[in-house]
């Protein structure tokens, strides 16, 4: 990661229109701004489409970025509102769709409060959510977007920003939970057949 | 209840706080960027060309600026360097001395017979063919009749040169000679001067005939241009 001092002579060469401090940011960013898109699309052909779309409005607004303000932030909430912008339409649709029935939890998982899991699952999990769940929470949770800006972006009620919001947490943590459950019981499954066989 | 909620409260945002960790600096492999993207550096011979073409407008620009200028300097067409210096004399002068001289019928006839202006004191048919009738039409009517002396004077000024065009193989009687030998370089008629007082002696008496003489030197605005170079 590149010093501060080091992004803001970046920054400043990128301001100037400078093609070799243009690819330079590319290098830099692409990699966490296509795992952003790609959180906030349906396909990996429309995460590229987003990406590319946000870097343009990147160097093209780039003279506009306050230094008080987290430039990587800058560029995520960038790339967030490109996909929200390409897709909204059917953002509205699947804001009105509900969740699918959550399956019920196994009761040994009950009270398992802090399910263990990695990052590829929490990816797998949240890749299941409808879009419009989706969205919410990662604008929320991982992005930093309040309901009130959320409620903007997506034209919904901050109400239902926060439902939402509640709704996919839920989801996710159940799903997280029995991905988490049908690990351990593979590991045991695994150490128990060993033990038995030997 | 409320422990739960908080129970519940701290778990969301002991949940959040976690997934928040684990994606909020994941990078996945990015595509390749795409065309235009990118600034595009100025080629050079873009450049080059840029400044040629931006060269070439300013010299057109001051050609025309310059052409202009000449053009409404000198309103005689086909004249070389000294008839329009000549000329110019002969404007000046014109300009500064009203022109109240008469001007005879016959002179208004010659004149409107080779000008339309009546202003225009004569334009020789002989002169006219080779210097510019815009020249003559602004031309004092009253220039003929100070030719004569105009002519002895061995000024160049453009009453010899009027008298010459209008009053064609007319030459004064006292400075004939003299008009033919001092007479200034034709400042208005090029043509008529040296060659009306030689070429057409008889057209140029009759003419000098009809002019009444005055004795006072005026001077006029040449109908016709010199042919060039002369006597100052």
């Amino acid at each position: 990661m590149a010093s501060s001092e080091e992004l803001k002579l970046l920054i400043e060469e990128c301001k100037a229109q400078k093609a070799g401090a243009q690819r330079q940011m590319y290098a830099r960013f692409s990699g966490q701004l296509f795992a952003t898109a790609l959180r906030h699309t349906n396909s990996r052909e429309d995460a590229e489409d987003v990406l590319q779309d946000s870097f343009v409005k990147i160097f093209k607004h780039i003279k506009s970025y306050r230094q008080d303000f987290s430039f990587e932030g800058w560029m995520r909430r960038i790339v967030v509102n490109t996909a929200i912008t390409h897709y909204r339409k059917h953002l509205k649709h699947q804001h009105h769709q509900d969740i699918a029935e959550i399956p019920a939890t196994p009761r040994d998982l009950e009270n398992q409060s802090d399910p263990e899991f990695t990052a590829d699952e929490l990816e797998l999990a949240i890749a299941q959510l409808p879009l419009g769940y989706r969205t919410v929470f990662c604008m929320y949770v991982i992005e930093g977007y309040k309901h009130h800006e959320i409620a903007e972006q997506l034209s919904i009620d901050v109400n239902t920003s926060k439902s939402q919001l509640s709704r996919a947490r839920k989801y996710l943590q159940r799903v997280l939970a029995t991905l988490s459950a049908r690990a351990q019981s593979t590991t045991s499954n695994a150490s128990g057949n060993a033990g038995f066989a030997s | 209840m409320k422990e739960n909620d908080f129970d519940m409260t701290q778990t969301d945002a002991d949940f959040d706080a976690r997934c928040h960790a684990l994606l909020a600096e994941k990078e996945v492999a990015a595509p390749p960027p795409g065309d235009g993207l990118f600034a595009q550096p100025f080629p050079a011979w873009k450049r080059w060309g840029m400044a040629g073409g931006a060269a070439l407008l300013l010299a057109t620009g001051a050609a025309l600026m310059r052409n202009s200028g000449e053009e409404a300097a000198s309103a005689y067409d086909g004249l070389d360097a000294s008839e329009t210096m000549e000329l110019r004399e002969v404007l000046e002068v014109s300009d500064a001395a009203p022109s109240n001289l008469p001007v005879t019928e016959n002179e208004v006839t010659l004149e409107e017979a080779a000008m339309p202006t009546p202003e225009i004191v004569e334009a020789p048919e002989v002169a006219t063919s080779e210097a510019a009738p815009n020249v003559v039409r602004e031309a004092p009517v009253a220039a003929t009749a100070s030719e004569e002396p105009a002519l002895t004077q061995g000024r160049p000024n453009i009453e010899a040169v009027a008298v010459e065009e209008v009053q064609i193989g007319r030459p004064s009687p006292t400075s004939d000679a003299a008009s033919t030998s001092t007479e200034p370089p034709a400042v208005t008629a090029p043509v008529v001067v040296p060659a009306a007082s030689g070429a057409q002696p008889g057209a140029e008496k009759s003419e000098e005939e009809a002019v009444p003489a005055d004795p006072k030197p005026r001077l006029t605005l040449p109908l016709t241009l010199p042919s060039g170079g002369g006597q100052h």
